[in-house]
Order: structure tokens, then sequence, then C-alpha cells
């Protein structure tokens, strides 16, 4: 438990400023009284007073955060269980009273509370990201997400050939690392930029290096092909209509 | 529903003290004007208003589930 010593003139205008300064409510504040000052007399025995603060760690000011949240939403949970893995906090809101309301339409709302709760520590430098689940939703959405990737995968097993997917947004493919991780004899890796970023799936016994020689002539071509896939709509008329208009032409 | 609003907004600003919502009671719909500090204006809004959608969406959610409306305005 970290603590800071801070003087000022009394106990209570430090305490004050500290939650103001920290933006945290007062009554949320641990602190000891080091000094309570005095003001003197006449401007005599003049004495500043120093309180130390107690600095929570990151769990339990994400989880009065998040415990605070919940009751204004008006969502009563049993409890809000937090667990750090490296600089990942997954944070489970047990047994809630109206666990649709939270979850959302297709877990829009969850989605939403975590977006919020991610800004809210976005400058906390111990903690990268913020994940919300409840009653397990999280978990299940990903096992029907991997489900039909899970076929692909043990195809790699086997024949041992590295496979390139196509380009997902980052959520999908953190699930997808996230998976082949629990798996000693995979391994993944990231190719292209910003929209066609793609994972390679390919066995722990090939060298990265090789991996990405290899897959890099592929890459170039099917990203082109994957563009054309993803609008089929909009590009594809207007070029249906000027070949027409060309063939009217000739 | 207020007290949510102020609760979400002071979390993201630097200057909670200057957080300043006015509650407009409609015959439907319930508005609220949040104001914020000229330098915050950014963080409420957020990026492409990411997090000003955000905001509304919870504030939209937690207010249908009381059978109101609400909307959320913020003024620079």
């Amino acid at each position: 438990m970290k603590s800071v010593d801070i003087t000022g003139s009394s106990v209570s205008q430090i305490i004050a400023r500290y939650a103001r300064e920290n933006n945290c409510s007062i009554d949320d504040l641990r602190y000891e009284v080091i000094d309570k000052g005095t003001s003197g007399f006449l401007g005599f025995g003049r004495r500043p007073a120093t309180v130390r603060i107690i600095i929570e760690g990151i769990e339990k000011r994400i989880r009065t955060y998040i415990e605070q949240l919940m009751q204004k939403l008006q969502v009563n949970c049993s409890a809000v269980k937090c667990t750090i893995d490296r600089k990942t906090v997954y944070v489970e809101i047990e047994h809630p009273d109206d666990p649709g309301f939270l979850i959302g339409k297709n877990g829009s709302m969850l989605e939403t509370l975590q977006f919020m709760v991610n800004r809210v520590f976005e400058h906390t430098r111990e903690i990268e990201r913020i994940y919300l689940d409840t009653e397990n939703y999280r978990k299940r959405r990903e096992k029907t997400y991997l489900t039909p990737f899970i076929p692909l995968i043990k195809q790699v097993k086997t024949s041992g050939k590295a496979l390139t997917l196509d380009p997902l947004p980052a959520p999908e493919r953190r699930i997808i690392h996230h998976y082949i991780e629990s798996d000693s004899s995979l391994r993944t890796l990231t190719v292209g930029e910003g929209e066609n970023k793609r994972i390679v799936i390919f066995s722990a016994k090939q060298n990265e290096k090789d991996v990405i020689k290899k897959i890099a002539p592929d890459t170039s071509q099917p990203k082109d092909r994957l563009n054309r896939k993803r609008r089929p709509g909009p590009p594809r008329k207007p070029a249906n209509k000027t070949s027409a208009a060309k063939k009217k032409d000739v | 529903m207020k007290d949510l609003l102020e609760f979400l907004v002071k979390a993201l600003v630097d200057d909670p003290s200057e957080v300043n919502i006015t509650e407009i009671t409609g015959d439907k719909v319930t508005l609220y004007e949040l104001r914020v500090s000229k330098s915050d204006i950014g963080k409420v809004i957020g990026k492409r208003g990411r997090t000003a959608n955000a905001i509304r969406t919870i504030i939209n959610a937690v207010s249908t589930k009381q059978g109101k409306r609400a909307e959320v305005e913020i003024i620079e």
C-alpha cells in the first residue's frame, strides 16, 4: 500500500484539495492525520498540518467505481470481482438482478459500460485495458465466435502449414490470439496494416521469420480480392454501368 | 438520473467542480443540458463523439427501464 504525505494549512483543506485533484469524493479517501497543525496565536507558533493519504491499489479503485456505477444504474449485484493479469483487468459482476439490462442487445450495454470504465482509467499507468463481464456472457460469446475457426485451427495442427485468416477487427483478433495462446503447439502473429490486419496461425516448431517470408507474397494478392468481397454493393454497380455504357458506345 | 449523469461525467473530466447539469422536464422527454469547463469538452465528447454516444446510450437505457425518455445535450 503506497501513501503520500501532504502538508498544508489545515487537515480539511488538504483533504479537500487532494480529493479535487484526484477526481474522487472525500468519503472514499483513506488518510491518517500525522500533525493537526495549529494556526498559532497572532501568527506565533504556527505549525502546518500534515496528512498521510493512503493511495489505494488500482484494483480497489476500479472495484469501487464499478460498485458505485451499478448502484447508480439501479442494478443490484452480489459482488464485483477483479482479477489482474499483467496489465489487463478482468472485472466480473456477479449475480446482477437484471442481467438482461446490464448486457443489453447483443452485449451493447456491457460494451458501452466497458468503454466508459476504460475512459475513466485511461491515464492510469498500471493498467492497459479493463474487460467487463457478467454471468459469463463474454466467455459464452467468445466460445460461439470461435466454433467456426476450430476446424481451421485443427488443420494447421495436422498439416503443419501456416494459415492466414481474413482481416478481422481488433477485438475479434484478440479472441483468436487468446485461444491459441492456451495451445502450446501453435503460435500466432499479425500481418498487415490498419484495416487489413490478419492473423497467421502456425506451428510452434516453425520460425516466425520463415513464416512471414512464406506468406508475404500471398498476402498482397488476396488483399485486393478481399477488399472487393467486403464491399460488393457500391463498387460493382458503377463498374457494370460503365462497362454497359462502353458497350453502347461501341 | 441526474445523479448518474453527474457520476459518469465527473469521473471523466479533470475539473469536476465545473460540471453543471440542468434538467429540463418536458411532457415526453427530459432534457439534460451538460456544461463542463472548456478544456474538458473534448473528454466528454471523445474521439468521433464516442464518449458522448456512450453516455447517451447509458442514459437512454436507464430511462427506458424507468419508462421515461431522456436526452443529453452537451453545451459549449
